[in-house]
């Protein structure tokens, strides 16, 4: 199968595809600005085709970042094709959930906090920032490769990209990054909870166990209703009304 | 003014505008921008403090499409720079309070930044609706422009507020400790919540914590 010429330039603007973010078109301006330059190439001798194209490419669109990469593709070569608008204007809206459900699981409940909480581990151990360069530099190659290789995905199979990615290794990928998400998440919190209090001087592991248990029941009472951060301003706040009211 | 004042304000910039705009490559996380930050000021522990405990907040966080979430990165940069501003420990919990308070302005700040983006676009239609090559390449700009100027103000919003903070007001060495450890026990929760929240199932997460205790335990 055929190359999509300049895909490097495709994949770099990708990396800024949700500039523009509104509610109303979500990622649309980013993904046309992504595929402008290819447009150009593939449909730049016929002026009326290229601005219909760039047209429906900054449209609606919302997926998850990372793997807008394979509609992309697929709506490049749709448009090559010459398939009809109201075909392509279909791909791409049934493209929008399974990319978005497929990429949210493999990177937001997979790769980024699995990848920054093994990174929070090797800081304590003592890897200090190199522990944060590895992190950074891992992420970033991983979702270029995947972007440049999901766009001649998304090229080479045109309207079956759908199919393509489904029977690809990509959604055992992501379940393996979630359960081991799971681990590096739940081993990360005891570790750094360790760490930082012999930072502020208590050496006790069983502060820890302490901390973990109150942390699990406050969970458990309160569910999703309160965050972290809700329960810990109110937290603050009583600690510094007890500290300078009544002591 | 301390001269690593501006690469602190170009940094919060950054990590400000790799949130969403350019180029979500894990600079807004707290760990790295906060890491960078006491690089930056010539206190690597600090950062690294405060980006471990943001980070456990932030495992808490889902940033999915038009959901609403808290910007860590200029909160981070602020806290780490709030932190490594005195000597001793007990600055740490207030530092990470403030960087708490900021993602949630900053998170804010993103919304109205989604809406001006909106009213662009609105306005550009017609544009947009002929395919105007120009017009996509103007708003790309500036939306990117604009979340730039966002976290820029941000930044540079949190930073007064902590040479106003170091300037006016002692934080008293027990009550900086308490809420130390308030913070790392908010942290904690954050992290439990995270936990919590992947779909890996109860074994794989009684697993980890098993392991994180033992390393914890050996380290």
């Amino acid at each position: 199968m055929d190359r999509l010429t300049g895909r490097m330039v495709t994949v770099a603007r990708l990396l800024g595809m949700q500039s523009g973010w509104s509610y109303e078109r979500m990622q649309g301006v980013g993904f046309g600005w992504a595929s402008e330059p290819a447009l150009r190439r593939l449909l730049g001798h016929d002026s009326e085709r290229y601005q219909s194209a760039l047209a429906r490419a900054t449209g609606f669109f919302n997926a998850n970042p990372y793997l807008a990469a394979a509609a992309l593709g697929a709506e490049l070569r749709a448009e090559q094709e010459g398939f009809p608008a109201g075909q392509i204007e279909r791909l791409r809206s049934a493209l929008c959930g399974p990319l978005g459900a497929l990429g949210d699981r493999l990177f937001w409940t997979g790769i980024v906090p699995g990848l920054t909480a093994f990174g929070v581990v090797l800081v304590t151990l003592g890897a200090g920032l190199w522990a944060v360069l590895g992190v950074v530099v891992a992420h970033n190659a991983f979702r270029v490769y995947l972007a440049s290789w999901l766009l001649q995905l998304g090229w080479e199979n045109g309207m079956a990209v759908g199919q393509a990615i489904q029977s690809s290794a990509l959604p055992r990928i992501g379940s393996v990054a979630v359960r081991t998400a799971t681990v590096l998440t739940a081993g990360a919190t005891p570790i750094a909870g360790a760490w930082l209090l012999r930072d502020v001087g208590n050496q006790d592991l069983v502060a820890v166990l302490g901390l973990l248990t109150g942390a699990v029941l406050l969970r458990w009472f309160f569910g999703r209703r309160m965050t972290a951060t809700a329960l810990t301003l109110i937290g603050a706040v009583l600690v510094f009304t007890w500290q300078m009211v009544f002591k | 003014m301390s001269p690593a004042l501006p690469v602190l304000l170009v940094w919060g910039t950054v990590v400000g505008v790799d949130l969403v705009s350019f180029p979500q490559g894990l600079l807004s996380r707290p760990l790295v921008a906060a890491s960078v930050a006491g690089a930056i000021l010539g206190d690597p522990h600090s950062g690294l403090l405060v980006g471990v405990i943001l980070e456990l907040f932030a495992l808490d966080v889902l940033p999915i499409g038009a959901s609403r979430y808290p910007d860590y990165g200029p909160g981070a940069v602020v806290a780490t720079a709030f932190a490594a501003s005195g000597s001793g420990s007990h600055l740490l919990g207030p530092a990470v309070l403030l960087g708490v308070l900021l993602a949630i302005v900053g998170g804010r700040s993103v919304e109205g930044l989604r809406r001006l983006n909106g009213g662009l676009v609105r306005k550009a239609e017609p544009a947009l609706l002929k395919g105007d090559r120009s017009m996509v390449s103007h708003l790309f700009w500036v939306g990117i422009s604009a979340d730039a100027a966002r976290s820029l103000g941000l930044t540079a919003f949190g930073l007064s507020g902590v040479a106003l903070l170091r300037w006016g007001v002692e934080v008293p060495v027990e009550l900086g400790q308490s809420l130390g450890l308030v913070a790392i026990a908010g942290g904690i929760l954050g992290g439990v919540n995270g936990m919590l929240r992947r779909s890996g199932g109860t074994p794989l997460i009684g697993f980890g914590l098993l392991m994180g205790m033992v390393v914890a335990w050996i380290a």
